[in-house]
């Protein structure tokens, strides 16, 4: 058998549920019913009540007209911001691309050298790593700027020059 | 999927290219917000920057938009990310003392419609202050679902919880309140 107090404890939890129309029909009715029967809890759900009639009866703010016209400054400034943003990204874009299209350009030239180098290999000495300095061996293979791209494209004008220089 | 609501579908002609469509949401939403804004913050000033911020992020979005839950439940949580944020901010200044007293000179008279009309505006004020001393997201869910309209599957959304979590929080935040109303009645006389 369950006591007055538990049913209580039970219902009571579904009190705001039941104002909030938040409860399943059987479960409305049955706590309804408890309700009718039960002063503690009718004492409850009109203190509940009485929450809710005061949060819904303090009117509404006014909108300050500023209000709008802030935001619409505010729209207005961030379409410029973005209408800049666009166009910097669109100029960095740009810029990329070009520095791609260079690298490209300087890798292909590289693959050109590095592939024919051994085809050209019998017909030239040897390549005497000791008479080349260790910095222009290298080039090649560091690409980290602009000009190191010029480099690369005469870098087999640059061997050869060398080649020619090993052979006396 | 449900049919779109009204606002939703405002928004949606917003997207199409409609800018009135987005006035006409400013006129319909503005107020609720800036009233849930207010008792989210208690700072009036605060409440009127965020409510922007809510629009600028309404407008913002006419590109991706998507009527995937009612107008009103995005909308909101919008608001309530924004106010949760704002009140998490290290150096936020602190509501003025006199948040939620009532304003203008208290009615007079004796006759029982004034008295009537004083005693509902002392229960609003006390309720706005007792209200402002609740942990934020009791506030948020109460005010949400008691003033605000939305169900619980809604309020859910907006605060990203679970809608059991929304009622307990719901029930927590209205037994408190009108405990500490009886408490303060009691005190009075």
């Amino acid at each position: 058998m369950v006591d007055a107090a538990s049913d209580c404890r039970d219902f009571e939890a579904d009190l705001s549920a039941l104002l909030d129309g938040e409860l399943a029909p059987e479960r409305a009715a049955e706590l309804r019913a408890h309700v009718a029967g039960c002063d503690g809890c009718r004492g409850r759900l009109a203190g509940l009540a009485r929450v809710d009639a005061a949060l819904a009866g303090a009117p509404a703010p006014a909108v300050p007209a500023s209000l709008r016209a802030r935001l619409e400054a505010r729209l207005e400034g961030a379409g410029q911001a973005d209408t800049r943003l666009r166009r910097t990204r669109r100029a960095w874009r740009g810029r990329a691309a070009g520095a791609l299209a260079a690298a490209a350009t300087g890798a292909a030239l590289y693959l050109v050298v590095a592939t024919r180098e051994p085809a050209l290999a019998p017909a030239q000495p040897p390549l005497d790593r000791a008479s080349v300095p260790e910095e222009d061996l290298g080039l090649a293979l560091e690409i980290e700027t602009v000009e190191d791209l010029d480099v690369i494209a005469n870098l087999e004008l640059l061997e050869l020059v060398v080649a020619a220089e090993a052979g006396g | 999927m449900k049919a779109p609501d009204e606002s939703a579908a405002l928004m949606l002609a917003f997207c199409a290219g409609d800018g009135a469509a987005f006035d006409a949401l400013f006129s319909r939403w503005a107020a609720p917000l800036l009233r849930y804004l207010q008792r989210m913050l208690r700072d009036a000033a605060g409440a009127e920057e965020l409510v922007q911020e809510v629009f600028l992020r309404v407008h913002g979005a006419r590109q991706r938009y998507q009527p995937e839950a009612r107008f009103s439940t995005w909308l909101y949580r919008i608001a309530t990310n924004l106010a949760l944020n704002e009140l998490r901010r290290p150096r936020r200044r602190e509501p003025h003392a006199s948040w939620g007293e009532p304003d203008g000179p208290e009615l007079a008279g004796e006759g029982s419609a004034a008295e009537d009309a004083l005693d509902a505006k002392r229960l609003a004020a006390r309720v706005e202050r007792e209200l402002a001393r609740l942990p934020e997201r009791q506030r948020a869910a109460l005010c949400l679902s008691a003033v605000e309209g939305l169900s619980y599957a809604e309020v859910a959304e907006a605060l990203e919880i679970s809608e059991s979590a929304v009622k307990a929080l719901v029930h927590r935040a209205r037994t408190a309140l009108a405990v500490r109303i009886g408490d303060a009645e009691r005190k009075d006389g």
